[in-house]
């Protein structure tokens, strides 16, 4: 069984390790389509971003109907009224069926991959009807929608995140291991100054060193900077003990004998061993970056209304009348969950894959 | 050993007061200060507001008042007072300190009392069904955000009445008697416990179960087996002692991360604890208040850490420190 | 005949059932030892006579491991068929064992004292004041200096030979009838070896048990056994006392064996080896397994594994051409200079 593996490159020994685990697959699977969600948002959602209805605020998620009176006629909702504003309580209007039409052309033009205009979205029913799939908030916003349309905030924030602690800690991590002496000292130092102080307070003082109105699209650079100015700090100190290890090995030595200087040792011969760890280590991460928005976001202090973000539409929830008699607006937190658990499906099988623990026969 | 807690204890100073600073940094270099959110309220005159400014100290350079802050802590403890509050920073932190500590020791009993037994039963039926359910809900409960988990529990607790929707005691708390008002906080502690135990509990069980199943390989485990020792025997006195070290050294740190981590908890679950008392301080700018409760902070994950080497110490005899 | 064995094994047969492949790992092994007699096991590693010496305490992890046939008997009762709790009695009481890797065979977190104790308090049913008297007893047998306090240390306190004489105080505490000794010397100096092996030869004489020695060291062979089976690859290969294998190796990996340990007096400019390599236990060769390496293979052994057959009394061998070699028509050793020159 050793020739057989012998005589592949290590990446497909990876693949073969990765596919052999089915909760490894589902996480990747699940976060492509996450991921793929959220880019085509505009086309899955029915409604835009913005767009409310106040006259429909806490509607309970409209379910679609497939039979009339016991005959087939394919999807349609039935148009619903307000009974009592106080509770948003709604009955339906019996006999007004409006069938959901799928590839329907919207209000609002949007650009897919920001490139080309059109308004089709994939689904959609005709006013007075209303369709919300995973019912509305307090304006009558579709929170299905919303969920598309904060997917793109709350997904990417932990990638772009992640990519620049990434890039920050291999560095800084890196060069403080080959170094050595002062640099090492300082940047020891400063990392440990910075896992000392628990992750949430130091997001929070960080937070609260800018400015706390600012618009959404600088709001998301704010908090890109701070969680990755915490997130470095872990990386780097792995960085940092593996290359302390690879420093001394022979074939470094060879590279600095060959008279090869300092960052190209560093670049070309050291990081690249620490490369398959550290991918582990970064997906493992992700889930911190995107619950640190969530929690910003759902203290009010992070991304913006009326820009959605999977943590600001948790926020409503916290009103115990609004928890109790909506159920619905807890949705986003179940897809943060969902998210957090593809990337833990990952990550572990990521791990498997990559450093396979083989069990052979017993010993003699 | 001593001189070894000495050493510890002394390595915390250059640590708390590079916390300290950064703090301090931080909250400088946020726009406006305490009085600014004041003066945006017409019921104060601009005089006041300055008057109040030069007793707060807040006229001065940024590093003139890091520097008194620091003589004051350093020479009399004193840790300022809150501007909000208009109390010494230590009388409003220590009761919620204390309510903050109930909270992670409660926790960490949850977390610990239900790892460590899953875990075992985990290892020892490695690959069969119980191990599989626990290996499923331990990788729930590590993926679980705190906020959405919270939320759950509250929504769980309003549909069925089972437990009181949040906070820390009832409305007629007061009036009962010392026995009841102890089952009162002890039945409003039940979910945020739980919320926060997950983590850590699902965590150390996984840990429990690798180490287990790292010490079952060992030749000591076979020796035992070799005597004509009962599984039973050979697993909890053999095995499960030696296991555990590790998991040992991490209660002090569980515990402070739970210290620390409860925050999102005491926030949804309105457990009046420290987590919550820096978030209001914060976003009020209540400079001395959010110093106070960063130190604090800090100290509780040195100490824990501190406390998971003691415990070490005494758990393996094969460690000592000089 | 069988009445005089205090442990036969017959056919003995422990696999290994992993995702990829069956491993015979123990693969119809028999051998039997007397009260007072040792015998040696004696094979490279990957042979499987660890796992034999597991399998007879039924200690084998399984999964993977299972015996799948075969029987143990102990005197006169089949080991394999007995319940748990029967055969909890038998171990560490009746046969005990010690192993290869004193650093790690005792629990670190219990005290010397503590540990032969154990074994003492649950198969001697005495109290705890009586089995520490016991326990410095056996420290005091094996040679520990000062039993008195080490029997309140800790293993991490004492040497690697130190912490052996432990393990030989724990598995003698019950005055077993069968010792197994899995490599004891192997991880020990070689001075502290010697004091070992001389350590088990007086307790033998001194208890009168019976040991199963296991061990790649032929030199540790000469000195301790009265028989010896030879195994590779799962199977004995030759079963013989133990002046008929140094005299008169049958087998061509006895004789391969034999060859590679240097004589004194002896010039030669390097050691002699078997060429070739333990072959994998999952992928054993069809035939008779040593062929590959075999320097008087012949077609035969390629497709027919030959049984063991008795070519003298007390001399088994499983060799096609072990005929040749008795009638002297074929030597053996002259066969394996050849290839290694």
């Amino acid at each position: 069984m050793t020739t057989a593996v012998n005589d592949r490159s290590p990446w497909q020994i990876f693949w073969r390790e990765f596919k052999k685990s089915p909760v490894a697959l589902a996480g990747a699977g699940i976060l492509i389509l996450l991921y793929g969600a959220a880019i085509f948002a505009d086309f899955l959602a029915p409604w835009p971003m913005p767009q409310q209805d106040l006259d429909f605020g806490y509607h309970p998620p409209t379910p679609v109907h497939w039979f009339a009176d016991g005959r087939f006629v394919g999807p349609h909702v039935l148009a619903s009224e307000l009974v009592d504003i106080g509770r948003s309580t709604y009955r339906t209007i019996p006999g007004e069926r409006h069938p959901v039409r799928f590839f329907v052309q919207g209000r609002q033009e949007y650009r897919v991959l920001g490139l080309f205009p059109t308004r089709t979205r994939l689904f959609g029913v005709d006013p007075p009807a209303h369709l919300y799939l995973f019912g509305s908030d307090k304006y009558g916003r579709d929170t299905y929608s919303r969920l598309l349309y904060g997917s793109r905030v709350s997904l990417s924030i932990g990638l772009i995140g992640i990519a620049i602690s990434f890039l920050i800690g291999t560095l800084v991590g890196g060069l403080s291991g080959y170094l050595g002496k002062g640099f090492d000292l300082v940047v020891m130092r400063v990392t440990e100054l910075i896992m000392s102080v628990p992750a949430l307070y130091l997001i929070l003082a960080l937070r609260a060193s800018f400015p706390s109105n600012v618009p959404s699209d600088r709001m998301y650079l704010i908090i890109v900077v701070i969680l990755a100015f915490i997130g470095w700090a872990s990386l780097a100190r792995i960085v940092r003990g593996m290359v302390l290890s690879l420093r001394e090995q022979e074939y470094v030595n060879a590279a600095r004998a060959l008279g090869a200087g300092t960052l190209r040792i560093l670049f070309r011969h050291i990081l690249p061993n620490t490369m398959s760890f550290l991918i582990v280590a970064a997906t493992i991460a992700v889930p911190g970056y995107i619950l640190g928005e969530v929690t910003l976001s759902f203290l009010g202090i992070g991304i913006q209304e009326p820009q959605a973000s999977w943590g600001n539409m948790l926020t409503e929830a916290q009103n115990i009348r609004v928890l109790k008699s909506m159920p619905w607006m807890l949705i986003p937190g179940f897809f943060i969950f969902i998210v957090v658990l593809a990337y833990n499906f990952l990550g572990d099988g990521l791990a498997d894959a990559l450093n396979p623990r083989k069990v052979t026969g017993g010993k003699s | 050993m001593r001189t070894y807690l000495l050493r510890r204890v002394l390595s915390l100073v250059p640590l708390l007061l590079g916390v300290t600073f950064l703090a301090f940094l931080l909250i400088y270099l946020a726009p406006g200060d305490f009085l600014s959110q004041m003066a945006e309220n017409p019921m104060i005159s601009a005089e006041t507001i300055e008057r109040m400014r030069s007793n707060f100290g807040l006229d001065r350079p940024w590093y003139v008042q890091y520097g008194l802050w620091l003589k004051n802590v350093f020479f009399h403890l004193d840790f300022g007072e809150s501007f909000a509050f208009r109390q010494p920073v230590f009388q409003v932190i220590a009761p919620r300190l204390g309510n903050t500590l109930i909270l992670a020791l409660a926790a960490a009993v949850v977390a610990w009392g239900l790892a460590i037994p899953l875990g075992i039963l985990s290892a020892v039926k490695q690959y069969k069904w119980q191990d599989k359910a626990a290996s499923f809900f331990a990788f729930l409960g590590l993926s679980i955000p705190e906020i959405f988990f919270a939320l759950l529990m509250m929504y769980m607790a309003a549909k069925t009445g089972w437990f009181p929707v949040g906070g820390m005691r009832s409305i007629d708390h007061d009036e009962m008697q010392w026995g009841t008002q102890l089952l009162d906080i002890l039945h409003h502690l039940v979910l945020p416990a739980l919320v926060l135990g997950t983590v850590p509990m699902a965590a150390r069980m996984r840990q429990m179960r690798a180490n287990l199943l790292d010490v079952l390989r060992l030749d000591y485990v076979t020796t035992a087996r070799a005597k004509g020792l009962d599984e039973d025997v050979v697993v909890w006195k053999h095995a499960v002692r030696n296991a555990i070290n590790p998991l040992i050294t991490l209660f002090g740190f569980t515990l402070a991360t739970l210290l620390s981590g409860s925050f999102i908890v005491e926030i949804v679950m309105g457990w009046p604890g420290l987590g919550s008392l820096t978030l209001e301080a914060l976003l009020k700018q209540d400079l001395y208040l959010v110093m106070g409760s960063v130190v604090i902070a800090a100290t509780m994950l040195v100490l824990g850490n501190l406390i998971a080497d003691v415990l070490l110490v005494l758990a393996d005899p094969r460690i000592k420190y000089d | 005949m069988t009445e005089a064995f205090v442990l036969e094994v017959r056919d003995l047969r422990t696999h290994f059932v992993t995702d990829d492949a069956t491993v015979k790992a123990v693969d119809g092994v028999s051998f039997a030892v007397r009260a007072g007699e040792t015998l040696g096991i004696v094979g490279e590693s990957g042979c499987g006579k660890s796992v034999t010496s597991l399998s007879i305490l039924r200690l084998i992890p399984s999964p993977p491991g299972k015996i799948v046939g075969g029987e143990i008997l102990f005197k006169g009762t089949n080991l394999l068929s007995l319940p748990d709790p029967a055969m909890r009695k038998i171990r560490g009481n009746d046969i005990s064992m010690i192993f290869q890797e004193p650093m790690t065979s005792l629990n670190p977190v219990y005290t010397c004292g503590d540990q032969i104790m154990e074994a003492v308090i649950l198969h001697q049913k005495v109290g705890k004041a009586e089995a520490r008297t016991r326990a410095i007893e056996m420290l005091r047998l094996v040679g520990i200096p000062s039993p008195e306090q080490r029997v309140d240390e800790y293993p991490h306190q004492l040497s690697g030979g130190m912490r052996q004489r432990v393990m030989i105080a724990m598995a003698l505490s019950c005055q077993p009838e069968v010792l197994i000794a899995d490599e004891p010397t192997t991880a020990l100096d070689v001075t502290i070896q010697a004091q070992i092996l001389e350590l088990l030869n007086r307790l033998q004489r001194e208890m009168g048990m019976a040991i199963l020695l296991i061990t790649h060291d032929l030199g540790v062979v000469a000195e301790t056994c009265n028989r010896v089976a030879v195994m590779y690859a799962g199977q004995v290969v030759e079963y013989a006392g133990v002046e008929d294998i140094f005299a008169r190796p049958r087998m061509p990996y006895t004789v391969g064996l034999l060859g590679s340990i240097p004589k004194l007096g002896e010039e030669r400019e390097r050691l002699r080896v078997i060429p070739g390599n333990v072959p994998n236990p999952s992928e054993f060769p069809s035939g008779c397994k040593f062929h590959p390496r075999c320097p008087v293979a012949i077609d035969r052994c390629k497709v027919e594994n030959p049984p063991l057959t008795t070519i003298r009394p007390g001399h088994e061998v499983r060799c096609w051409r072990s005929g040749e070699a008795e009638a002297g028509t074929l030597d053996m050793g002259k066969a394996f200079e050849e290839v290694t020159s």
